[in-house]
Order: C-alpha cells, then structure tokens, then sequence
C-alpha cells in the first residue's frame, strides 16, 4: 500500500465519506481503482423494463411470438447490442419479465434503438442469446435518448414501432427505466479513537482511519479515509457518510485501520478492525469500544488503543436520477470569446472561421457536444448566450448579448445559438481584453433572481475561450460567490495558448479558491478542460467537461436539503 | 439593545440565523486549538456567541450552532470572531482571528435561503489564519419561524444542524 497515499497534499485529507468540505481529493490510486471497474464519476446503473401493444401479427395460425433487443447507436452509427428480452408466445401485447440493464451516462448522448422481432417456433428451445435475429421475422424498431426516458417523472416513454424510418406504425413500445441499487440508504458516522500507539518520536502520531470493504477472495478495496489529526492519540474525525452503493450489506465484513500519517506515503498501521456496518451500530448503541489488532508474527495481538462510534445515522440519499427526473432543470447559458487572438473570422487559421464546408470551428463543436447533452435537462430549450472582449456599435463590451438584441440574451434551442453565433461574428470586431469576470456574474445575477421563484433550477455556463484571462481576480471573486448559487461553470479552452492560470480557477488540486477579499469558495463549481488535449483521444471533451457536473449539482442540493419533487410532496 | 420591546423589534432589521460551522486550520504557537474555541458575532450593537468547542478536534474546531442576531440597520457588515477560553474561564478569552463579513453577501434570494460562506480568517496584525465556514439566513423583518424575538442578543445553541450535515462535500466526492 506503499504508493496508495503518495501526494502529501492529497494525502492528508478526507476521501469518500467526509463531510469536511475542502480539499477532499481522491487520492489517485483509489480514483484509479475505480476507473478500472468502471465506477468513475456517478455510476448509475438503469434496468429498462419492456412493454408493446398492437404488434403486427406474423403467424399464421396463432399470434406473433414477440422478443426485444436493445442496441446503443455508437458516433460512428453503428449498432452494439446490449440486451434482449425473453420470448412471449403468441402475444401482440407482451410485457417482457427480463429487465435489460445498461448504466446512464450523464456525460453522453446515448441513442437507443429498440428492435422486435417474432421468433419462428421451431427456434422456442433455443437460448434467447444464441438466437440469429437474421432467421427471424423483423417487426418493426423504435429509438430515443436514454437522457429522454430519465427526465420524464414516471421515467417511462412510449414509442412508435417502424420497419423503416418514414413507414406507417406498427404498434407502440413502452421503456420504463429504473435505478438497479434498490436502496439509497446512507449511514453517518462521528468515529473516534483512544489510546493510539505513539508511533513519532518527538511529537504524537498522526492518525487517520481508512475504511475497506472486503471482496470475493479477501482482497479489499478502500471506500473512504478520514482527514489526518496532527499530533493526538486521542482524535475525534469529521463525520463520514458511506452509501449502500459502497458498503453493499450492513452485514458485508469492512476492515477500519487506523494509519499514522506519514509525508512518504508509508503510513505506519496503528492497528485494525474487523467490523461490518451492523457491528459499528452496535457499538454506537452500547456505547462499547472495540479494540484495535495487529498481526504479528502469524499471531493477533490485541491493542490497548480503541474504536468508538459517537454517532451512528441512518439517512436516505436521492440520486441524481431521482432529482432530474423529479423535474429539476438544468438551464444552458453560453458565452464565447470575441478577443483579438482568435484571429480574423474571414480567414481559414482562424479559430472563429466558419467553414463554408460546414465542418464546425472549436467553438461550434464545444458549443454542440455540450449543448446536446445539457438540451434534455431544460425544458423550454431557450439559452442565455453571450460574447465578450468583442466590439459592438456600442464599443467594447465584456459581456454583449449574442443576438445583438438589446434587451433579450436568449435564443431558442441550439440552432438559436449557431445562428446568433456567426450572425455576431458578421457585425462584432474582435477586440479585447479576455474578461471573464462580466459573464459570471451575468449568469450569476440569472442564478439568483431564479432563487425567488423557483429552487428546482440549476444553471450551467459554458465559456468558450481562446486565452488567458487578464481579470483572475475578478474572475475568482465572481466565482466564489457564484459558489453559494446554482451554478456551474465549463471552461474550455481552444487554440494553443498557455492555460496554466485558468487551471487554478479550477479547484481540483483540492484548495479552495479564495477571492481577493478573503472569501472562500465553499464548493467547486468551475471545470476546466484544454480542447487540445482532446484531440484524436479515447474520451470526448464532453465527457470530460461534464463528469463533474452530477456530483457539483450534489453537492448543491444536498448541503441545502433540497428534496426531488416527489420527496417534496410527500413531506 | 435591552431596551428594545418585541414590537419594535418586529419592524427594524431583518433577523438572522447564522449556523457556525467549523474552522479550519487555526493556529498560534503550539497551543492546541480546538477544545475551549468559540465564535463570537457582533452586528451593529448586539453580539451573540457560541459555545467553547468541547471536543479535542485540534486545530479544526467544530460547532455546528445555530444563533441568532439581528441585522445591523445601517447596513455595512457583522464582524465574526474566534478566540479561545483560557483555563476554561469564560471571561478570559484570547482573540485568534477575525473576519468582517460584508452584508451583501447574503442579501441575495428569499428569505430563508442558506448561504454557505466561507472565509480566511485574519489575526490582529492581519495575517490569514485559518477558515471560518459559516450557513447565513436571512429570516425577514417580523422574524418568521418558530424564532422568538425576545431571545435575539442572546444566541442559544440548538442540537447539531440535521443529521448527516452534507456541507458540500460531494462536490470533492469523486465516487
């Protein structure tokens, strides 16, 4: 476990469970566990359930023998299947038992494409898996966005069965999604510990706790750590919240070792703990400590030093999923540089050129990919959209409504924003210098007055730069109060220029950003992401703009007890 | 301030419930800061405060208490400061560190919205020392709730905020 807590910076804090609110940096060998398993970001794995009525009827003497396979349409358009269904006999209305798991993606369009089929009956004793769907009659497919299905409040959608694109229908499917981890239980713990080993020699240990669950096989994997304790063999850590989705079973075994902090990375162990989450809320009950452990030469050996629970909470966590679909909006703002650097928009270096070709600059293509994802999480798809550092017949201007409208920044859906983009780009000279500060706040002011009328709105600001900022201090105190608003903020950055300084608006290195009047940023709201180092890679700019954004979106509600809708009715 | 009746109370400045966190990262020499630190708010004449932090949390005290205070009339700013009991005394405090809170920085949204602030500390010379994270609401003028207008200068504890105070800790959450 050497290299597990390289970073000191990192290392020290709390991971997972904390309810510290800086720094909480995912050490690196944890995040890179998880990556490896797929579980990066919110994993939110979905069980979609299939219905149709009115299919077209093949057999000739009894009815069609319906079963349904679900594909994603891949960038490339082509099809990869994910699951199939059972096969019902003899039905033009099945409601298919098995459930066809796939996990939602926020940071993804994922198209859905639905395709039935009648299974000839002399194939009924094959395994649904092995059957060639090319032997079987084809009734018809239906498709969608898997974001479509999520919002709606019942998460179901009805689709219209085709042979072909433009055909006549051929009955209707019905998708229901719904979350696979069947429970949302959280459980808060205050744990402190006393008679720890004195492990420094000129001051006292430095003690954190690190939590595991234990796997198939008896390895562990760590699901959360404490912050380090200066110098106390005695100490008291922040509360840590752990979720079903991390320690499975109150009864699943978890090892608790308590660690002495060491700059190196090789933590001393101060002892362990065998306990599940039914054993730690019994010690909180009893009010019992339990006794720390070593292994020493094949042999435990019992330690003086204990473990108690000083509070032990069992509370329901809603998901993301839970609040979108719970009609919570995320809105779309944009905003675009319209500095000198871009270079003249009539020539093809430029970064603002629009291709007669039609093949989308920088701007264009951050401006899609974002803008397709976010479009389903806004219902009246109307966008704020702004430029900045450009001139207009009023002069320069920080933050000028797209549109050139004087008193109306919204355009109507993505193509509102391409119009509005390159209409601008025809009458506004690029100028200078790169403020950012006017657009934050801009989009601030739009976060707060919706405060007064709704607290179901989160907003989302995508700035599209080619340089770096000439305002940071501006730009950081726009940020850190924007951090106490529903608002998030997705840099990118096009073209070749140095971003080193826009790295530090981005609050990942796990210190707070504080503005030049001393005040601190209470979350991360902004994030940040080089469109260069995108290029020709394996994960798209939009999924890495928007990996974050669930868990900011979180981070908002949650610490405010906003509840999704239907938890609000109900209370 | 004791001479003001409930019903004038009603019509001047809005109250505020101002939950006190925790702060972090204090320090002056090698005294421990955590058992024995409390927080003091001072807007316009009143001054609220909360309880020493029991627990042995070293430099990162944790309160976790609710108090309330009326917003100063003429605007401006409430001043929040963290010192430290000496031998336990009440009366004997050191001052650590200190912040001006500027009332525009909650003077946004309904009443009733949490604003989470955080701010560095700064000592009487004016190097930073440490963070203070605060939750300000805004109550209204006729302070709505369940809060009692008579027992305003006072400040009392109340149990610890909820359960499972989530102060925006999933924003660092990456799993």
């Amino acid at each position: 476990m050497g290299g597990c807590f390289s970073d000191l910076k990192g290392g020290l804090d709390a991971v997972g469970g904390s309810a510290k609110p800086q720094q909480n940096e995912l050490n690196d060998a944890v995040a890179g566990f998880f990556q490896a398993r797929g579980l990066q970001g919110l994993y939110m794995p979905l069980q979609l359930s299939l219905s149709a009525s009115k299919l077209q009827d093949m057999d000739v003497f009894s009815k069609s023998d319906p079963m349904a396979v679900l594909y994603v349409k891949k960038q490339d358009g082509k099809l990869e299947e994910v699951g199939r269904t059972e096969v019902i006999q003899n039905s033009l209305n099945p409601a298919w038992i098995t459930k066809i798991c796939i996990n939602f993606q926020f940071e993804m369009v994922q198209n859905l494409v639905f395709r039935i089929f009648d299974i000839d009956t002399k194939f009924h004793n094959t395994p649904v898996k092995s059957l060639q769907l090319n032997d079987q009659d084809y009734l018809g497919e239906a498709s969608c966005v898997l974001s479509e299905i999520v919002t709606k409040q019942d998460r179901s959608v009805t689709l219209k069965l085709q042979k072909r694109p433009g055909m006549a229908h051929f009955g209707s499917l019905m998708v229901h999604a719904e979350e696979t981890v069947a429970s949302k239980q959280a459980v808060e713990l205050i744990l402190h510990c006393t008679h720890l080993e004195n492990k420094d020699t000129f001051s006292k240990s430095d003690p954190f706790i690190r939590i595991s669950r234990t796997v198939e096989g008896g390895a562990s994997v760590p699901i959360c750590k404490t912050e380090v304790i200066n110098n106390n063999l005695n100490p008291v850590w922040r509360p840590v919240t752990l979720t079903t989705q991390q320690f499975y079973s109150k009864e699943n075994p978890l090892v608790i070792e308590c660690f002495d902090f060491e700059s190196s990375g090789k933590h001393v162990l101060l002892g362990r703990i065998d306990a599940s989450i039914a054993e730690l809320q019994r010690l909180n009950r009893e009010r019992v400590g339990t006794n720390f452990y070593v292994n020493q030469h094949g042999h435990r050996k019992v330690l003086k030093g204990q473990l108690f629970v000083d509070k032990f909470d069992e509370k329901t966590q809603y998901s993301f999923l839970d609040y979108i679909s719970g009609g919570f909006e995320l809105n779309f703002m944009v905003a675009i540089d319209f500095t000198a650097s871009n270079g003249d928009p009539r020539m093809p270096q430029s970064l603002h050129y629009i291709d007669p070709a039609g093949r989308p600059n920088s701007y264009q293509q951050a401006i899609i990919g974002v803008g397709e994802v976010l479009q389903f999480y806004d219902t009246d798809k109307r966008f704020p959209a702004w430029g900045f550092g450009g001139r207009t017949r009023d002069g320069v201007s920080h933050c000028f409504n797209l549109n050139l409208l004087p008193m109306e920044a919204e355009v109507v859906g993505l193509e509102g924003i391409m119009g509005a983009y390159s209409t601008a780009l025809r009458s506004v000279s690029l100028a200078g210098p790169t403020l950012f500060g006017p657009v934050i706040n801009r989009a601030a002011e739009i976060a707060a007055h919706s405060l007064s009328y709704s607290q179901n709105k989160y907003f989302v600001l995508l700035i599209i730069t080619d340089g770096v900022i000439n305002d940071p201090n501006e730009t950081k105190d726009a940020i850190v109060r924007a951090s106490d608003l529903p608002l998030s903020i997705l840099i990118v950055g096009v073209g070749n220029a140095d971003f080193k300084e826009m790295e530090i608006l981005d609050a990942d290195g796990g210190r707070r950003l504080e503005s030049s009047t001393g005040r601190v940023a209470t979350r991360d709201i902004v994030q940040f992401v080089p469109m260069r180092d995108f290029l020709g890679g394996q994960v798209s700019i939009v999924q890495a703009l928007l990996e974050e954004l669930p868990g900011q979106f979180l981070s908002y509600v949650r610490s405010r007890d906003i509840k999704p809708l239907f938890a609000q009715q109900l209370s | 301030m004791a001479t003001c009746t409930a019903t004038a109370c009603i019509t001047s400045s809005p109250t505020l419930e101002i939950t006190v966190i925790s702060a972090e990262d204090l320090h002056q020499g090698r005294t421990n800061l955590g058992r024995g630190t409390f927080v003091t708010i001072r807007s316009g004449p009143s001054v609220v405060s909360t309880n020493a932090n029991t627990e042995d949390t070293h430099n990162y005290p944790l309160w976790n208490e609710r108090l309330h205070i009326r917003e100063p009339s003429h605007g401006g700013w409430i001043q929040v400061d963290v010192s430290k009991r000496k031998h336990g005394d009440a009366s004997n405090a050191v001052h650590i560190a200190g912040v001006k809170v500027p009332l525009s920085d909650f003077s946004y949204g309904p009443a009733g919205y949490k604003h989470f602030l955080s701010y560095r500390l700064r000592d009487q010379e004016g190097r930073g020392n440490g963070i203070v994270n605060l939750c300000v609401r805004r109550l209204g003028g006729n302070g709505e709730g369940q809060f009692n207008v008579g027992t305003h200068a006072m400040g009392y504890p109340v149990a610890p905020v909820g359960v499972g105070y989530d102060y925006g800790h999933s924003a660092y959450r990456k799993y």
